[in-house]
This record gives C-alpha cells, sequence and structure tokens, in this order.
C-alpha cells in the first residue's frame, strides 16, 4: 500500500548507515595516519627516528644496487651536548636538540631523510646525490651555523660521510662507515685545537 | 466464566448501547468492559450505559479503534461482557485522576494498592494525563518491590485531539476520568501474558547524549537527532508524520527489558523529536523496520507461546499499539484473527498511544510502543 514510501525510507537509512560506514572508514584512516606518524617519528624533534631509518634502509638496498642509484649517509655527533644538559639541566638540553632539529631540516632538502639517531646523534639520508656535489663544503657551513647559534653553550657538530655503493652495498655498514668517519673527523678537530 | 463480545457501529451512543444489549439477549452480567469512540460525547456517556443496563458494574474507556475477536471495529461501541462461575470470582477497580499533576502520594497509594493485592491480576488502562503517564508509570515501578510482577498489564487509551485536550479517557460509574488511570483487579483467576514485538534493528548505534523527557535531542555527541530524522523523510512527498512510524526506535540498553524497548515517533521540530515515551541519556538504540509479514509471524508466535502457558483461557485481551495497526496497513485485521485462530477464545482488544508490561526479569514495569500484549484469563 506504501511501498514506495518504505522503500524510500529504507534507501535514506541506507544512505545514512553508508555515510556513517563512510566516516568511520576516514576517522580510521586518520587514526592509522596519525598512529603511524607518531611511530616512526622521534617525539622531541619530529625527526624520523632510528627503526624507521633502518627499515627504510632494508627496503631500499636492494633498489639502490639494481638502479645504481647514490646514496649519501652522513652521521652527526653534538660535541660538548652533554655539558649542556649537566649544567643546564635536560629541559635546556631538550630545546637545544628540537633547535637543531629545527637547523637540520632548513639545511637539508624536504625529500631528505633527516633522523634523530640516538641522544644527540643525527644522521642524515641523501638519496639520488650527485657525485660532483661538495658535501664537506655543506656539511662546514652547518657546523658553523650550529656553533654560531650555540656559542654560549660551545656546542659543536662532528659528522662523517658514507656512499653507497661506494663504500658499501650493505646498508647497516654504511651507517657503520660514516660512523668511524664522524669518529676520525672528532679526533682530527682534537688534534687540530691542540 | 461466561464470556460475550459484542459491537456496534451506530453513530448514536443510546442505540449502540441498545444494539449491544439486544445482541446480549438482555442477560445479566457480572462486569463489563467497553471500548468507546473518543467522537461521542463525554459526560453522557456514564449515564447512558446505566440508563441502558441498569447497572454500574462496568468500566469504559477511549479508543480509536477497537476488536471483537478477528473484527476491527472503527467509530463505534465493542464491550466485553463477564458473567462469572465462582462466587469468588470478582473485578475491583482502583482509579486515580489528575495523574497530570501526579504527586509522591499518588505514586504511593496506587503502589501500596498493588502490593496489597499481589494475588489479583490486574488490567490498567490510562490516559496519556497530559503525557505525564509514562512517567508516572515508572515511578511505580520503582515502588513495586514484590517479585515477579508478572501480574500486572495494559495500556494507553487511543483517543483524538479536540483544542488543546488529547481525549484518552475512562469511565466507571458516574465518573468520567480525564487524566488518570482505571486498575481493574481479578480476583481469583489465572493469567498469563506475552508480548509480540517484530520489529528489528538495523544499522548505526547511536547514543543519546541529551534527552529530557519524551525529547531526544543529541546524540553521539553534539549531533541533532532531528537532522538525523528528517534526512530519513527525505524524497517522500506529502509527507505524513505516521510513515515513521515506520522506523521506531529500538533501546539495546535495556538488559532487563522484555524482548527490547520500543520507541515510536511523535513529533520532529528542528531542535529535537518526541517520542511516545520517556528515554534517558547513556541508552544506545538502533533505528528499526518490520514488514507486516514479520509483525505478523511474531504474533503467532506469541499466541502459540501463550496457549501453552495457560491449560485453558476463559478470554483473551489484546493491546496493540496504533502505531503496529499502521504498520500492518490493510493487513491490520490478521493480527487478531491469529490469535482468535490459535486461542479460539473470545478476544476483546483495543488500539492503544502505549503498552504496559512487565521486563524480562519480571522486576519491573515497562511503557512499550509498537508492541501487541496479549492476556490470556481464565477462571479458577
Amino acid at each position: 500500500m506504501r511501498e514506495h514510501v518504505k522503500i524510500q525510507i529504507l534507501k535514506n537509512l541506507l544512505n545514512e548507515v553508508t555515510k556513517k560506514y563512510d566516516e568511520f572508514i576516514q576517522e580510521r584512516e586518520k587514526l592509522y595516519l596519525q598512529t603511524f606518524e607518531r611511530a616512526i617519528h622521534d617525539t622531541l624533534t619530529g625527526l624520523y627516528n632510528r627503526q624507521y631509518l633502518l627499515e627504510y634502509l632494508m627496503r631500499i638496498q636492494e633498489k639502490v644496487i639494481r638502479q645504481k642509484e647514490r646514496l649519501e649517509l652522513i652521521f652527526m655527533d653534538l660535541d660538548n651536548f652533554k655539558y649542556i644538559n649537566d649544567t643546564f639541566g635536560h629541559r635546556k638540553g631538550d630545546e637545544v636538540l628540537q633547535e637543531v632539529a629545527r637547523i637540520l631540516n632548513e639545511h637539508f632538502r624536504q625529500y631528505d631523510m633527516v633522523v634523530r639517531y640516538g641522544g644527540d646523534e643525527f644522521v642524515a639520508l641523501i638519496e639520488r646525490v650527485s657525485p660532483n656535489m661538495s658535501v664537506e663544503t655543506r656539511l662546514e657551513l652547518l657546523r658553523k651555523n650550529i656553533e654560531k647559534k650555540f656559542a654560549r653553550y660551545r656546542l659543536s657538530l662532528s659528522y662523517g660521510v658514507a656512499f653507497c655503493p661506494d663504500d658499501t652495498t650493505d646498508c647497516n655498514e654504511l651507517i657503520n662507515v660514516a660512523d668511524r668517519r664522524m669518529y676520525e673527523y672528532k679526533r682530527k678537530r682534537k688534534t687540530l685545537k691542540k | 466464566m461466561r464470556v460475550r463480545v459484542q459491537r456496534s457501529c451506530n453513530k448514536d451512543l443510546t442505540r449502540s448501547f441498545e444494539e449491544i444489549k439486544q445482541a446480549l439477549n438482555s442477560e445479566e452480567f457480572d462486569f463489563a468492559l467497553l471500548s468507546i469512540d473518543p467522537h461521542f460525547e463525554v459526560d453522557k456517556i456514564p449515564h447512558t450505559f446505566q440508563k441502558i443496563f441498569g447497572s454500574k458494574r462496568y468500566v469504559a474507556f477511549h479508543a480509536n479503534s477497537a476488536f471483537v475477536d478477528e473484527e476491527v471495529v472503527d467509530g463505534g461501541v465493542c464491550g466485553l461482557f463477564l458473567t462469572f462461575d465462582n462466587k469468588k470470582t470478582k473485578v475491583r477497580i482502583f482509579s486515580k485522576e489528575g495523574i497530570d499533576r501526579y504527586t509522591p502520594q499518588d505514586v504511593e497509594e496506587t503502589a501500596k494498592y498493588l502490593q496489597t493485592n499481589q494475588n489479583d491480576f490486574h488490567i490498567i488502562i490510562a490516559s496519556l494525563a497530559k503525557e505525564r503517564f509514562s512517567f508516572f508509570l515508572e515511578e511505580l515501578s520503582e515502588c513495586l518491590d514484590y517479585y515477579p510482577i508478572e501480574n500486572i498489564i495494559g495500556g494507553i487509551s487511543s483517543g483524538i485531539k479536540i483544542g488543546q485536550e488529547m481525549l484518552t479517557y475512562q469511565f466507571l460509574e458516574d465518573r468520567v476520568i480525564k487524566n488518570g488511570f482505571i486498575i481493574l483487579s481479578f480476583e481469583n483467576v489465572e493469567a498469563a501474558i506475552d508480548i509480540s514485538l517484530g520489529f528489528l534493528p538495523y544499522g548505526i548505534r547511536y547514543e543519546i547524549t541529551k534527552s529530557q523527557g519524551n525529547k531526544l535531542y543529541m546524540v553521539d555527541g553534539e549531533n541533532n537527532f532531528s537532522t538525523i530524522i528528517r534526512r530519513m523523510m527525505r524524497g517522500i512527498r506529502d509527507f505524513d508524520i505516521r510513515y515513521l512510524w515506520y522506523i521506531p526506535i529500538n533501546i539495546l540498553d535495556e538488559k532487563d527489558g522484555y524482548v527490547a524497548t520500543m520507541r515510536t515517533i511523535e513529533e520532529v521540530n528542528d531542535e529535537y523529536v518526541k517520542f511516545y515515551g520517556s528515554l534517558k541519556e547513556g541508552q544506545h538504540f538502533k533505528i528499526s523496520f518490520a514488514t507486516a509479514e514479520e509483525l505478523l509471524e511474531e504474533d503467532r508466535r506469541t499466541a502459540l507461546r501463550l496457549k501453552r502457558k495457560l491449560e485453558t483461557i476463559d478470554f483473551a485481551f489484546n493491546f496493540s499499539c496504533v502505531a503496529r495497526q499502521f504498520v500492518l496497513e490493510e493487513r491490520q485485521a490478521e493480527e487478531a484473527q491469529w490469535y482468535r485462530t490459535i486461542l479460539d477464545v473470545p478476544l476483546f482488544g483495543f488500539f492503544t498511544f502505549g503498552e504496559i508490561g512487565p521486563d524480562k526479569m519480571y522486576r519491573k514495569l515497562k511503557l512499550y510502543n509498537a508492541t501487541s500484549l496479549l492476556l490470556g484469563v481464565r477462571e479458577l
């Protein structure tokens, strides 16, 4: 008798359910994205975290070799950071780390990966880097910026650079090579100062 | 018990009663229960009944439609006439007026009456009492402290609105009860009840976040429920509010609900949706739906269950919601037909503005919408 009315009401009810379902899916996707972002970023600095770097390197290793691309991994460490924590407290230390993160983000390109690797250690991963680019010049500029910004705390930056495939095709080894070179750099600077 | 059901569709009240009396062969009765169309002049009803039947042993009430056996009667008078075989069998009447302004004392007195007469079977017939009856019933239920509460059933009279007043009255002796209720207490009977629902919940689970009395404002935080319901009305020309009776809401949190608690929509405006019964914040619900076929199938099962509960039945009484009858459309008469066919006893009933029955655990009385309550009674 009122079939058209019932059908329309049921259609409207179905629309309502569909709309709610879509909203639910969107909310869930948004939540998933937020959770994912939180999982791959360092909470203090907002940079990528160590876990994400290691997983990323695992994923792109084969691609880099196959497509004959070049990767540059820069390992960076803050000199005298412990002094800031010990003298001015951890809150000040956190503020410094956040500011260093901001400087690093400005210094590197938007599509380079900048990572907080540990306490006061950072890594920058540059993909498809040109072999002719002078990395040392860039990094020296970065070091000077940090020294100038944090002159009060006598903060400085040490770094080491490794290249794939030049130094190694193993991505974990890439970090080790860069890390070792960073320590060599530190030693050289100490010797020069003396 | 000798039971007779009669009806008249005469538009004149006196002639209606005369026709019924004639159909009864002027036989005497111990008690009469009548449904009366609200178009009849109210003040004449008590006097006319007494004049024609020569008795004050009756209760009458408004109903837009009623039925005797399988026949649905619109705009007339229907009667249930009882003659008891056993001298112990009696019908006592308790009534209250002014429930639109009820006080705690009204609640206490009614509860005390029911508590004191736990061995009787009670039928409550109430008026809307300016929409206050459902709140009165909730408070009354809280005061009842006997268990199980399986001896109370009832319904709210259906009626018409004249001016500002909704005519859902009851009548007894020389009185008209406009905003109250009557309790018929049957002594020396055995009775059983069952409830037919049929509507099933579908779709989204909503939580009531803001409600007041019968009015629902917000669900799931800040979502205006009126906006949601108006979306249900889209695309329907010449919209009638009764179309929303196809989709009553099914309240889910009622752990002690007998089947489920339904609420049908009375009114929709910009701020709220008003129902024929109270709602509470924190309750969860879904919109429900049923076809006429599904409702009738549930009616059939209900009648079968009731038949198993009582060894014999002298008569059956049905309280069926007007909203349910609307959903049944042209198959309205089939509900009564199923009851009559399965129970095979005289059937009397009416279309209600709300049904009164026990919850699942028999601990409370509840107001139901969209349901069909079935009562079987036998004299001991």
